[in-house]
């Protein structure tokens, strides 16, 4: 579906993408991730045929992105949205019908996305959640085959960002395929097949999240119990660390440490306040590849 | 539904001019302000001055400053990113404003021509300065347009090439001694100018083939510069 080789993009002296090799196959969700500047957006504007690769190849169902062809089962939602701020959502809907050269029924996609009652009204007058609807209308307008989203639930109101969770599903259910870049972690690890996690430019991981997550243990952590010294507990696992009385080890088998450790607690006769066991997240995952984590809600 | 969108686009465009209080008071006014200024001096070379004019305001100002504003609002780059080619959406977007404006000039004209001048005796002339003037206001606005960042930056962009155009053609017209005449042809708009007074007032076809390159080198300038300068998105 899409076949990146050796993709390099600069922006005078600045290269912000740096050679990257890239597979997005039919009908899966594919997310991008990566901190700020770290190549997201111009990699997807590239495959969007927005940009001109510096070097390197992109081919979108075997052909380049900007010809009619691809553009006609393509749908984009770009990160800023372009309007035309005299134009009602409704004439901009017709517009981009003639323009995608796709049909859709608008009145039922302007009702889907919560816009009938503002479906005469400009443009300029619509709030920012509204105005993003409307762009999101537009990119799964005719129901394409493949479907570029760039950052497209950044400054959503919760409402809004499961409306669009609940589209991409129903889309991707139907076989269209969307590439999606974010800064939500917790909207790669819901839906995507395959996250890859862009740095400096380039795709540090790619995979399933199971693929993702399986080289990080899990954490348990529970208040140290007045007594035993951390020394004294029964796990041959690694003490990752404990802040004041608490207490976190990792493991890649939470499920027999959390037996061997409830055993011992018996045993000895004491609480283990405020146990929690969590298997690795897509966080861990991004904080050890990409640094410190972004902005936004954690897995 | 198939077939190139430019005529939805020209049809939008058209519509955001009408809805755009500004420009729409530009669309009523100017044309106003030209047939009373052609009025009051009903002469073919007032006339043909008034036909630059009008051409330089509706076409070149107005394309170079809605240009700019769609690119800067990335109106340009979501029509881009649709299926129809680059070409298709740009005919689409310089459309109305071409339209409107030839449409005025010929309303002004059949007044005039009622009124207080003559019809032309020779309307195809008339009628080629119109279009040709259009083509080169058109070009140079895409050109314009790559230097504009925004709708209010127009306002400045826009004045060198009117400056010129005006300027020039009656900088020539009125102070250049007779040999010298021929340096209006190097000034854009002059041949607009010859074309329009010859509907009126007669001209050789040599003459005629000379203010046509004339306008039709500017065209050509303006245009490979607007194609080549012209950005779909704002500068990073």
């Amino acid at each position: 579906m899409i076949e990146v080789r050796g993709l390099r993009c600069s922006y005078g002296t600045f290269e912000a993408v740096s050679g990257i090799d890239l597979d997005v196959r039919r009908g899966e969700v594919y997310a991008l991730l990566g901190t700020n500047g770290a190549g997201k957006t111009t990699t997807l504007e590239t495959l969007e045929g927005h940009r001109r690769p510096t070097s390197g190849s992109v081919r979108v169902f075997g052909g380049d992105p900007r010809s009619t062809a691809v553009r006609l089962r393509t749908g984009m939602m770009l990160q800023e949205s372009g309007f035309a701020a005299e134009l009602t959502p409704i004439e901009t809907l017709r517009l981009w019908s003639r323009v995608a050269r796709r049909e859709d029924d608008d009145d039922a996609l302007i009702d889907r996305l919560g816009l009938t009652r503002r479906r005469d009204v400009r443009v300029d007058r619509l709030s920012g959640g509204e105005r993003r609807r409307l762009d999101l209308a537009m990119a799964v307008y005719g129901r394409p085959e493949l479907l570029f989203l760039d950052e497209p639930t950044a400054g959503l109101d919760p409402q809004t960002r499961d409306l669009l969770w609940d589209l991409l599903r129903e889309l991707s259910a139907g076989g269209t395929t969307v590439v999606l870049t974010t800064h939500y972690l917790e909207e790669a690890s819901t839906l995507a097949d395959r996250i890859a996690i862009m740095r400096e430019g380039r795709i540090a991981v790619e995979g399933t999240l199971a693929e993702l997550l399986a080289p990080y243990p899990a954490r348990i952590s529970f208040d140290l119990p007045d007594g035993p010294a951390a020394t004294d507990l029964p796990l041959a696992v690694d003490v990752a660390g404990s802040r004041g009385d608490r207490v976190t080890v990792t493991t890649d088998e939470p499920e027999r440490a959390m037996v061997m450790l409830l055993a011992w607690a018996d045993g000895q006769g004491v609480r283990l306040r405020g146990l929690v066991t969590r298997p690795a997240t897509l966080d861990d995952v991004f904080r050890a590849v990409a640094g410190p984590a972004p902005t936004g809600v954690a897995a | 539904m198939r077939g190139t969108a430019w005529r939805a686009v020209a049809a939008a465009e058209l519509r955001i001019m009408l809805r755009n209080k500004a420009v729409a008071a530009t669309v009523v006014l100017l044309p106003l302000f030209v047939a009373f200024t052609a009025l009051a001096s009903p002469t073919p070379d007032t006339v043909a001055h008034a036909v630059l004019f009008m051409l330089l305001i509706g076409v070149h100002a107005t394309l170079a400053t809605t240009l700019a504003a769609r690119r800067k609002d990335l109106f340009l780059k979501r029509l881009r990113s649709g299926a129809d080619p680059d070409a298709s959406v740009i005919v689409g977007l310089v459309l109305p404003a071409i339209l409107v404006t030839c449409g005025q000039i010929v309303v002004l004209v059949a007044v005039l021509s009622h009124t207080r001048l003559s019809a032309p005796d020779n309307s195809g002339l008339l009628v080629l300065a119109i279009v040709s003037g259009a083509l080169m206001c058109t070009g140079v606005a895409m050109a314009t347009s790559a230097f504009t960042a925004s709708a209010e930056q127009a306002q400045i962009t826009t004045m060198p090439f009117l400056v010129v155009a005006v300027g020039g053609s009656l900088l020539v017209q009125d102070r250049a001694p007779e040999h010298l005449q021929w340096l209006g042809y190097l000034v854009p708009g002059d041949g607009v100018v010859t074309l329009a007074t010859g509907a009126w007032e007669g001209m050789g076809v040599g003459s005629a083939l000379l203010a046509l390159a004339s306008v039709s080198a500017w065209t050509l300038i303006g245009a490979v510069l607007g194609v080549r300068l012209f950005r779909w998105e704002p500068r990073h």
